[in-house]
């Protein structure tokens, strides 16, 4: 067994010393197993022709300036990579995540800022449809102008750069002409007021018409000579103006 | 002017100067090109991996902490970058030992008589191409380098005793093919 571990050891030594790279010692091991052992020797001669065969083979030098030019193609190498590598990542990894993140919620805060306001208006017409339906005609009526008015208000608001010169119409006159059952109520009441006059003339008598007449016809005179005098007491830039207010009041 | 040792040339680089690093590569550019060379049989190969190895020297070499020796690390970047190069080559090579020979003979009717310079070259080159990556690294530094078993192990990341085995094998195995190639030549 030692002496197997001995052989294999000397085998390794083989290389080494066909070199000369062995002790004096170790090269006189190998050279007494080389007599001793046939496995050895055939091991030796084998060995020792190769390297003879590998220490006559030449390279090929590469051309002298090959050395002068080998840090400057290195540089361009490396430059040429580094260029790359910007190139690829210009943006680092952080950057991609939290852009599109912060454009994210932008967009989250400006689409709140533009719909909150509108949320809290229909809040608020349901809140008056529910009161609407709770309170009495007249406060419905009280608070469909005010509605109104608000409704014309927000629109004139949301609208006020494009339609600034358009004007809320009046409620009063608005719901008049929307609603034509308050034009025939009114109508009725008219006609009924004069047959109550009507009737009550017919009542009086010859006497208390006369006294009537006259009353009204003297009530007429003196409103119509008070008048007469006070035009003539006007200078005439008075007079203009009264005749522009009257000329604007249709009159 | 006194040369510079490697650890200031390290420090310079460090400190931001360039020269440093380029003195690094004019000292052991032809020590660097030449392991990979004769591991690689071929110059546009060997010249390839040359500028890998510092390419990959000026991007490490600020976290280089001079626990080993700067030539030891030079060649071990140098002995990995020839090893990965070898198995792809290996892996791709589509060519058999026999076709090689077939190349061979087919130039030695042009050549007729003697072996010149050219073929004892390819010859060789086939033989080292039979060894296993790991044992034409460790030939390499050995037998062309001329390092100590210490200084492979070092380079190498192995045991002395598994660097020495590798050595012995491949000697043992480009005898063999080189007998029997010599024999089909002669």
């Amino acid at each position: 067994m030692a002496n197997k571990l001995n052989i294999e050891e000397i085998k390794l030594l083989l290389p080494d010393y066909i070199t000369g790279s062995l002790s004096s010692e170790d090269a006189a091991l190998v050279e007494s197993a080389i007599k001793s052992n046939s496995e050895i020797e055939d091991l030796f001669f084998n060995m020792r022709d190769a390297l003879q065969f590998v220490e006559n083979v030449k390279f090929e030098e590469p051309v002298p300036q090959y050395w002068n030019n080998l840090l400057p193609k290195i540089h361009e190498k490396i430059e040429a990579r580094n260029e790359k590598k910007l190139f690829k990542n210009p943006i680092p990894l952080i950057w991609k995540i939290l852009v599109p993140v912060a454009a994210v919620i932008l967009i989250a805060v400006i689409y709140r800022i533009a719909t909150s306001p509108e949320n809290q208006i229909t809040k608020d017409n349901q809140q008056n449809i529910q009161k609407e339906s709770q309170v009495e005609p007249k406060q419905q009526k009280q608070l469909a102008d005010e509605k109104k008015t608000s409704d014309t208000v927000i629109k004139s608001e949301n609208n006020n750069n494009v339609k600034i010169e358009k004007k809320a119409p009046l409620p009063v006159f608005k719901k008049e002409l929307k609603e034509p059952e308050n034009k025939e109520n009114l109508a009725k009441n008219e006609n009924e007021a004069e047959k109550n006059e009507n009737e009550l003339l017919a009542q009086l008598s010859s006497d208390e018409l006369n006294d009537i007449s006259e009353i009204n016809s003297v009530e007429a005179n003196s409103t119509e000579e008070e008048l007469d005098n006070e035009i003539q007491n006007l200078n005439n830039s008075e007079k203009e103006a009264l005749l522009l207010e009257l000329e604007n009041s249709n009159l | 002017m006194d040369k510079k040792t490697d650890s200031e040339l390290i420090r310079d680089f460090k400190n931001g100067d360039i020269k440093g690093y380029n003195e690094i590569v004019r000292r052991y550019q032809q020590q660097v090109y030449w392991v990979i060379r004769k591991m690689v049989n071929s110059h546009d190969d060997a010249d390839d991996i040359t500028q890998e190895v510092f390419i990959k020297v000026h991007s490490a070499l600020m976290d280089f902490r001079e626990e080993s020796n700067l030539f030891t690390w030079l060649y071990r970047i140098a002995t990995n970058y020839s090893i990965n190069h070898i198995r792809k080559v290996r892996v791709k090579n589509t060519i058999s030992i026999e076709g090689v020979t077939e190349q061979f003979e087919s130039q030695d009717k042009k050549t007729d008589e003697m072996m010149d310079e050219e073929r004892r070259r390819k010859i060789l080159e086939e033989a080292i191409g039979t060894l296993p990556a790991q044992q034409r690294a460790v030939f390499d530094l050995r037998y062309y380098e001329e390092l100590s078993y210490e200084d492979i192990s070092k380079i190498m990341k192995r045991s002395i005793g598994g660097i020495k085995a590798n050595y012995f094998h491949a000697v043992k195995k480009i005898g063999e093919h080189l007998k029997i190639r010599l024999k089909t030549e002669f």
